[in-house]
């Protein structure tokens, strides 16, 4: 369980995000809301890769940033992953090497190879990332984050490119990472009818704002 | 029948490698600096510096250098004190001389490589939690490989066939600042056209070995 | 591997730059020298390497103006051996020398047409050539005299005349049919076996005497090699070599 609070302002051409938030995060909360809205920029807010006008955010009572106090945790040390949009391995190292890139110094081989298996890695881990498909990609890439031990997982909508079989067996693994890892997520995802069976909470944001919040029963 | 000097052509071996190899490592701090900072006033006119030495004619560079390395002025004061020899006419102050007539062919193309990089390595490596130094060393540098040895291979090119810069700096002091561009022409002056065919040619064969080491490394990288 | 290969070359090459750097530090002494008399110069280093194993000459040459603005721009020379009398008394002025000027040969100029069809005298000078070379008499004794011989033959400079760094240019653009004619060193014709047909000896009547000198430099103060070699200069083995190098001593 993990509590996620806090204030974005950043301001836009196309809009403001204007973005109040304070939920318990178990499961997989998603985010759903038009495109261009404010989506991403929240997540990547939330991870640190985009700073705020001004605005701040609280994990579990532990302030990460604030810009009225200059507190600004730099994104590798806030332990957030963020699995994005476009799927982007290093091109120079093979999958393992990939995999190996993050590895948190408290790993253990266990965690590793059940990571692996839970993700249907074994046969191409000695791969060139040029040489995978699509799916393949994605895969790694989620392995890549977890092999971080991240307290949380956000993802850009990682379910965009994939065909309907594809898109059925990732959010499967998802959910599967999520209960086995106990992984809070927060997924940005368009196609709500096929995720109401995996989530907990529907995040709507239009305009740079959350417009409601849907539990899902 | 003379026996030939290569003496010269071993000099501007070594001032060559030299100088790439300093440049190499002055020159992907400052490149990564240009790349990674937005277009102001200050990039601008650092850009405007580094690209001189394409413009000004070697003979003025050469000029203003020699007058920067007179014992009396600053430079070739700082250099007494530290180290006790002249800068003048001696082979560091060619190495100087080189690093500043060549800073533009080493700076020029890491930099682009770096703005090809773009963000997104660097943003998935800050995701996975690694410092910025492993960044640099693990991601950044070996995925612009190709743009630092695009811009060793010209370094290298560009210092073996310096002239004018040398000449005014150098003095022509045979063992010292004497290169082979210098030499030949003072063989060329002696109309000793024997040697100079003789020495060109070597000089090309050997300029031409290491180019084709360096461009067929650079090959390897893009499969 | 490609890598291997390129590792093993940059090694080569290490080690041949290695070879050259760990040269023995044996007596080594630079001599900037005037280009008309570098080709002289090689011949007596030869011998005086010959007799003192222990020294190696290097010769640096250039033309004298330039060699005079290296030396007081400190360039680490030895010994200066000039085509003229003027820079070495300048260099002695701000005390840069250890003994006066010696002269060490007398220089002549001689025009040269290469494969003249007439006999060259006075005259033909007013003849239509093209390109006619000399040394740029900023730079160079002999250009500085042959000036004053054009304007005794009362001859115009033309927009066609083409100037040579240092003498040696001057004969290149000769050789190499750039110039029609032009005004050499008698040095350089004997070194080069000119056909007598094809110069003329300027006579002295026409330009001022010039007066070689060398000196030695305070480089030199402690240096064996450096003061052997200048009191050689002085010997009549040298002034034998210098004569027959197409100089009056």
């Amino acid at each position: 369980m993990i509590n996620l609070k806090g204030f974005y302002y950043l301001k836009f051409k196309q809009f403001t995000l204007n973005i109040t938030f304070n939920f318990n995060n178990k499961g997989i909360t998603f985010i759903s809301g038009p495109s261009g809205t404010g989506k991403t920029t929240f997540l990547k807010c939330i991870a640190g890769l985009i700073k705020p006008n001004h605005g701040y955010l609280i994990i579990n009572n532990k302030i990460i940033q604030n810009s009225n106090k200059n507190i600004f945790t730099p994104v590798n040390k806030r332990k957030i992953g963020l699995i994005f949009q476009d799927t982007y391995l290093f091109p120079h190292i093979n999958v393992i090497e990939n995999l190996k890139f993050g590895y948190n110094k408290d790993i253990t081989k266990d965690y590793i190879e059940k990571i692996i298996i839970t993700l249907k890695l074994e046969k191409i881990l000695n791969r060139m990332v040029t040489k995978l498909s699509g799916g393949e990609k994605q895969r790694v890439a989620i392995a890549q984050v977890l092999l971080t031990k991240p307290n949380i997982i956000l993802l850009d909508e990682p379910f965009t490119s994939q065909d309907f079989n594809m898109r059925k067996k990732i959010i499967t693994h998802l959910n599967i990472i999520n209960k086995k890892f106990s992984i809070p997520m927060l997924c940005i995802c368009h196609r709500i009818n096929e995720i109401h069976d995996f989530g907990k909470k529907i995040l709507y944001i239009n305009n740079g704002k959350i417009k409601h919040v849907e539990n899902i029963k | 029948m003379q026996s030939i000097n290569f003496q010269p052509l071993y000099l501007s071996l070594q001032l060559a490698l030299i100088s790439t190899i300093l440049l190499i490592l002055i020159g992907i701090p400052i490149s990564w600096w240009l790349s990674q900072t937005k277009q102001n006033k200050t990039k601008i006119i650092i850009e405007t510096i580094i690209a001189l030495p394409l413009v000004i004619p070697p003979t003025i560079l050469g000029f203003y250098l020699l007058l920067l390395f007179n014992q009396h002025n600053i430079l070739g004061k700082i250099w007494f004190i530290i180290i006790g020899t002249k800068l003048a006419f001696s082979f560091p102050g060619l190495v100087i001389a080189s690093c500043i007539y060549s800073l533009p062919f080493i700076i020029q193309p890491i930099q682009l490589a770096f703005e090809k990089l773009g963000k997104r390595p660097i943003e998935q490596a800050l995701i996975l939690q690694q410092s910025k130094i492993k960044i640099f060393f693990k991601i950044i540098i070996p995925l612009s490989k190709t743009g630092i040895i695009t811009g060793a291979i010209l370094t290298f090119a560009h210092t073996l066939g310096e002239f004018g810069v040398v000449l005014m700096v150098g003095g022509n002091i045979p063992g010292k600042t004497q290169v082979i561009s210098i030499a030949i022409y003072e063989l060329v002056e002696e109309l000793n056209y024997n040697s100079t065919h003789i020495l060109s040619i070597i000089t090309i064969a050997i300029s031409s070995l290491i180019l084709i080491a360096l461009f067929s490394l650079n090959n390897k990288k893009t499969k | 591997m490609i890598k291997n290969k390129f590792i093993k070359i940059l090694l080569i090459i290490l080690i041949l730059l290695k070879l050259n750097i760990c040269n023995a530090k044996d007596n080594k002494i630079i001599i900037a020298v005037s280009s008309n008399f570098l080709i002289t110069i090689k011949k007596i280093k030869s011998k005086f390497e010959h007799e003192h194993k222990k020294c190696n000459l290097l010769i640096s040459s250039d033309s004298t103006a330039n060699i005079y603005t290296k030396i007081i721009n400190e360039a680490p020379f030895h010994l200066f051996i000039s085509a003229d009398k003027k820079h070495p008394l300048l260099l002695e002025k701000k005390n840069m020398i250890l003994y006066k000027p010696v002269t060490y040969a007398i220089g002549k100029i001689v025009l040269w047409i290469p494969n003249s069809t007439n006999k060259i005298k006075k005259k033909i000078i007013r003849t239509n050539y093209k390109n006619l070379s000399i040394s740029n008499p900023k730079l160079s004794p002999y250009g500085e005299k042959t000036a004053i011989i054009l304007k005794n033959l009362k001859i115009k400079s033309k927009s066609d005349f083409i100037y040579g760094c240092n003498i040696s240019q001057t004969f290149n653009f000769i050789l190499s049919k750039n110039s029609e004619i032009g005004f050499i060193a008698l040095s350089q014709v004997i070194n080069h076996n000119i056909k007598k047909k094809d110069f003329w000896k300027i006579p002295q009547y026409l330009y001022p005497i010039i007066e070689q000198t060398l000196v030695l430099l305070d480089n030199s103060k402690n240096n064996k090699c450096a003061n052997d070699f200048f009191n050689y200069m002085k010997s009549e083995e040298v002034k034998n070599i210098i004569h027959i190098s197409g100089y009056k001593i």
